[in-house]
């Protein structure tokens, strides 16, 4: 029960990272790294500000809040100094990672003995895992109903035509550079607020823990896809969260069976290329069944 | 002094300056453009039609020249600031449209054009889709039933006549029309240069069409414009291109 109930945690928390690489590869069509970097600041800024005395809460939107800064410095790469949209990211996440060696002061910071998230529940005495379930159920439920509401508004539909055909939008007097720093900046500060949810959850933020959060979100938001099929936008979010869930599953299931934790990103990056090359590997098996009947 | 509604002075183009590529494409173009004025403008492929289309709706900056929209200069504004005030429908049946959004989605877009967006208001409220119903029955497609289909479901000729009907939803103060019919087929892309010509003398538009149909030319607007390598070599006005045939447009084309 409780192994069930902590996975199904881990894959809301890492679901909300998941809708932040949603914004960007799949809404905006863009492949942002930046993503690497955001994730570890959100950790290290809410965990340092804990550390110091902060509320959990208002630590953990300081964390999503400087995750925002990163997407708009990546944003400004893109839109001001005409980078490539990768390499953007990829400059913001390498220099971020001085950023929050120095924010942390060391590789790993711990949270032992400081007042967390899921302390502000302890009066009621859940079980183990419920306390944090309950807040995060909560904030991820307020976040996808306010990003579904938002994407629905006149300026949500100009971040939309954006990602979906930028001529058409420019031509219908859209400023696309404007709408790339919003959806940078917004799909920032929410992996860096998961990031500060997770460094609270698991009581520690770690130097090197966006490593492969690219890899862990398209995995969510593909398997979301796979399952759930073509649905409109708002469902979207909801399939990426489930997609979370499923992944954190299968994840606990390979770890189950006795494989090595340590190769746990080679299984995803596997799966991830699996479920990637799926529709392509599909074609070419329709056109040797084709090929052997022509024969 | 006439005031104009679109003044081109002096516009010169070169791509690819200083290298072994480089192409002087516009060479000195110069037009005025009264309100209301439908011009058709016809090249041979590589006269600058295109680029000059281009230029006027910004989507580069242009090297020499003045652009005057109402007087006020517009070549130093962006692509999406002189979308404002400049309509345009591409070639390209694709290039017009959002095609992950609905048909209503997409005309909400386009009735905001040089509008605020808000980050409050709902973009497709029933108020605004009973309008667009209305303005997409004027197409005569059926696609007023039809509204919450995602464009991309939609066939090329639909998908141009909703571009037409978006370029025009705000009243813009110039329509660029780049070759919008070429590539669709025979049938539909009469039907929506027949539409073109509706929605331009009904709303009393100011418009600039590149075309390869020279009928097209002839038939529509009350003004010619032929270019060659960059430069207006033909311009002749509603007397002149009454008395004009296609044949003898086409010795003129062929020179």
């Amino acid at each position: 029960m409780g192994i069930i109930v902590s996975t199904i945690l881990q894959g809301l928390l890492w679901g909300l990272m998941a809708i932040g690489v949603f914004l960007t590869f799949r809404v905006l069509d863009m492949p942002d790294m930046t993503a690497e970097g955001s994730f570890p600041l959100g950790a290290a800024v809410c965990v340092t500000l804990i550390r110091s005395g902060v509320h959990p809460l208002i630590a953990a939107l300081v964390g999503g809040f400087s995750g925002m800064l990163a997407g708009a410095m990546t944003a400004l790469l893109i839109t001001k100094c005409g980078l490539p949209a990768l390499l953007a990211g990829i400059l913001t996440m390498t220099g971020l990672y001085s950023i929050n060696l120095r924010i942390l002061g060391r590789a790993n910071l711990s949270l032992n003995g400081y007042q967390k998230m899921d302390n502000l529940l302890d009066s009621f005495h859940f079980p183990p895992y419920f306390n944090m379930l309950f807040i995060a159920v909560a904030i991820i439920g307020v976040i996808v109903i306010l990003l579904a509401l938002l994407f629905k508004t006149e300026a949500g539909q100009a971040l939309i035509a954006t990602g979906d055909n930028e001529q058409m939008a420019r031509s219908m007097a859209i400023n696309t550079d404007l709408m790339k720093i919003y959806m940078l900046m917004l799909s920032n500060g929410l992996i860096a607020l998961a990031g500060a949810f997770i460094a609270q959850d698991s009581g520690y933020a770690d130097i090197s823990s966006g490593i492969g959060t690219i890899v862990i979100g398209l995995a969510s938001v593909i398997i979301g896809e796979v399952i759930f099929g073509r649905v409109s936008l708002t469902y979207r979010f909801i399939c990426v969260i489930l997609g979370s869930i499923i992944y954190r599953f299968i994840l606990m299931l390979v770890i189950r069976l006795g494989l090595n934790p340590n190769d746990l990103k080679l299984i995803s990056a596997i799966l991830l290329a699996i479920c990637l090359a799926l529709p392509q590997l599909r074609m070419k098996l329709k056109q040797l069944v084709f090929l052997k009947k022509e024969v | 002094m006439t005031a104009y509604q679109f003044e081109i002075q002096h516009i010169h183009q070169t791509f690819h300056k200083g290298t072994a590529n480089e192409h002087h494409v516009l060479k000195g173009i110069d037009l005025k453009v009264k309100k209301g004025d439908f011009i058709c403008l016809i090249g041979g492929n590589g006269s600058g039609k295109s680029t000059l289309l281009n230029a006027i709706s910004g989507s580069f900056p242009i090297d020499e020249g003045k652009l005057l929209l109402k007087q006020k200069e517009i070549q130093s504004l962006k692509e999406y600031q002189r979308a404002k005030f400049i309509g345009r429908v591409f070639q390209d049946p694709n290039l017009g449209t959002s095609p992950r959004m609905t048909i209503a989605e997409n005309l909400s877009i386009a009735q905001k054009r040089g509008a605020k967006r808000s980050f409050i208001k709902r973009a497709t409220s029933s108020n605004a889709v009973k309008q667009f119903s209305k303005e997409v029955e004027m197409l005569e497609l059926g696609l007023e039933n039809r509204l919450n289909t995602e464009i991309g479901l939609l066939s090329g000729g639909q998908r141009q006549a909703i571009t037409l009907l978006m370029s025009v939803l705000q009243k813009p103060e110039l329509l660029l029309l780049d070759e919008h019919t070429a590539a669709l087929d025979p049938k539909i892309a009469k039907f929506i240069m027949k539409k073109t010509n509706e929605l331009i003398t009904k709303q009393h538009l100011t418009a600039m069409m590149v075309t390869h149909n020279l009928q097209d030319a002839l038939s529509y607007g009350n003004r010619l414009i032929m270019m060659q390598a960059g430069k207006i070599v033909l311009d002749l006005n509603q007397t002149e291109k009454e008395k004009m045939t296609v044949e003898e447009l086409y010795q003129l084309f062929s020179q």
